[in-house]
């Protein structure tokens, strides 16, 4: 075969092979058996035979994509799907532990009160200490339903703030007062330090369950050195500061430790849900404000929460 | 002394008589009843009550349906409901006096159950009983 075969229509063999490009182009193609069996040069139905096998390839190629972009879609939908469950299962579970919750708190009050009342002498010590244990785990596992709560409440979107005025000293000294309380079990103590007032409109639920929340936090990452606290008016915003001296968190975990179920230690040494700090940031966020930490592995954390007074209202 | 006469309609066994015995030791009558129909045919029966503790999920009868019932009973409408719930979100039924959010402590049983007593109009019950 020469050159010379097609020579004598070069531009209408040319013409013709970019009609059929384009055809192609465009996913179909005109090009039959009869045209392949009737092609005037051994060239042009070579050069057919080529076209017809990009139209089956391309075809083909896009026949996986469908199916690949149909798989994705139902993919997404199946997550979609597993997260709303998870949400869901999360509300039901943590309001479903709210009834025994407070069968267990009446109980152990109507216990505190015969406690109280008895006159046991050789057996109240024991009695009163396994008291305090179960009061204790109580809360704990109020503090922990709570968390799941707020965790399928947030994924939703529905983290209301309930703001009111006051002053955030005083719900501070109060959180600080209520860990003081607890020292005898052997923990870090906790110097409080503070502006005499710093009044604002925050949500006082929520700004509690965010200052106790590093205040624990320091605590337990702390080692057993004092924990440091502190509350004060910046620049027209209210800064609560909280400074531990203990493990400290290594500079690839500091974004790590605000998102959901993660901690920058292992669970297997620490425990707890892992959604302190990830509750902590939406209830900041909420009120317009910020938190963020600075840190040096083994020299301790600081923890800084910068809340405006009072938040812009939307119109 | 009574203090007052309460009805706790709840299905939870446990939470009823916890409720129960805190409200005895503290001086309360306490009747309890695990759904609201059986609640509904004591109180239309004579049984009195200043206040009644009503769960919103139960079987049988629903603190929902109770409270449509009552809107249309002239009996049970003078008597103040106090809604308790693990779902802070939750629609509280039309007529409510207060919702008392779960866990709750034994403290914040009597606030809410006194902070409705005060509130309220003193029923014909207690009337009756203070003459």
């Amino acid at each position: 075969m020469s050159r010379g075969d097609y020579a004598p229509d070069q531009d209408g063999v040319v013409a013709e092979i970019l009609r059929h490009l384009a055809e192609i182009g465009a996913g179909r193609t005109s090009i039959t058996d009869d045209d392949l069996a009737n092609a005037p040069t051994d060239v042009m139905r070579e050069l057919l035979v080529g076209l017809l096998t990009l139209h089956e390839d391309l075809q083909y190629e896009q026949g996986l994509r469908a199916v690949a972009e149909q798989q994705s879609d139902r993919l997404v939908a199946d997550l979609r799907a597993a997260v709303t469950a998870r949400d869901e299962f999360l509300s039901i579970a943590s309001h479903e532990l709210r009834t025994p919750l407070s069968t267990l708190k009446l109980q152990t009050a109507g216990l505190s009160r015969w406690l109280s009342q008895a006159s046991l002498p050789e057996h109240e010590p024991h009695l009163l200490k396994h008291f305090a244990v179960i009061d204790r785990q109580v809360a704990r596992l109020e503090k922990l339903t709570t968390e799941l709560l707020d965790v399928s409440r947030i994924s939703s979107g529905r983290l209301e703030l309930h703001c009111e005025h006051f002053d955030l000293v005083v719900l501070v000294r109060e959180i600080v007062e209520r860990f003081r309380a607890d020292q005898a079990r052997g923990s870090s103590s906790i110097v409080f330090e503070s502006a005499p007032s710093v009044v604002g409109e925050w949500d006082p639920f929520r700004i509690d369950q965010v200052a106790s929340n590093l205040v624990v936090n320091a605590i337990r990452y702390g080692e057993g050195k004092p924990v440091h606290v502190s509350v004060h008016a910046v620049n027209g915003a209210a800064r609560i500061i909280v400074r531990d001296e203990g493990i400290g968190i290594a500079a690839d975990h500091k974004e790590r430790i605000f998102e959901r179920f993660e901690r920058a230690v292992s669970s297997s040494n620490y425990g707890g849900l892992g959604l302190g700090l990830w509750i902590s940031r939406r209830v900041v966020d909420a009120h317009d404000g910020t938190i963020d930490v600075a840190s040096e592995p083994g020299l301790g954390a600081t923890f800084t929460v910068t809340l405006p007074l009072s938040m812009r209202v939307s119109e | 002394m009574t203090k007052a006469r309460v009805t706790v309609i709840e299905d939870d066994t446990d939470l009823r008589e916890a409720i129960c015995v805190m409200l005895r030791y503290e001086g309360y009558e306490a009747s309890g009843f695990s759904n609201a129909r059986e609640a509904i045919h004591r109180l239309e029966g004579g049984h009195q009550s200043d206040v009644i503790l009503l769960d919103l999920m139960m079987p049988v009868m629903n603190g929902w349906e109770f409270c449509e019932y009552r809107a249309e009973a002239t009996t049970l409408a003078r008597v103040p409901v106090i809604v308790i719930t693990a779902r802070r979100a939750v629609t509280a039924p039309p007529g409510v006096s207060d919702v008392l959010l779960k866990p709750f402590d034994a403290d914040e049983l009597y606030d809410a159950i006194n902070k409705v007593l005060a509130g309220s109009p003193v029923t014909a019950g207690r009337q009756r009983q203070e003459q």
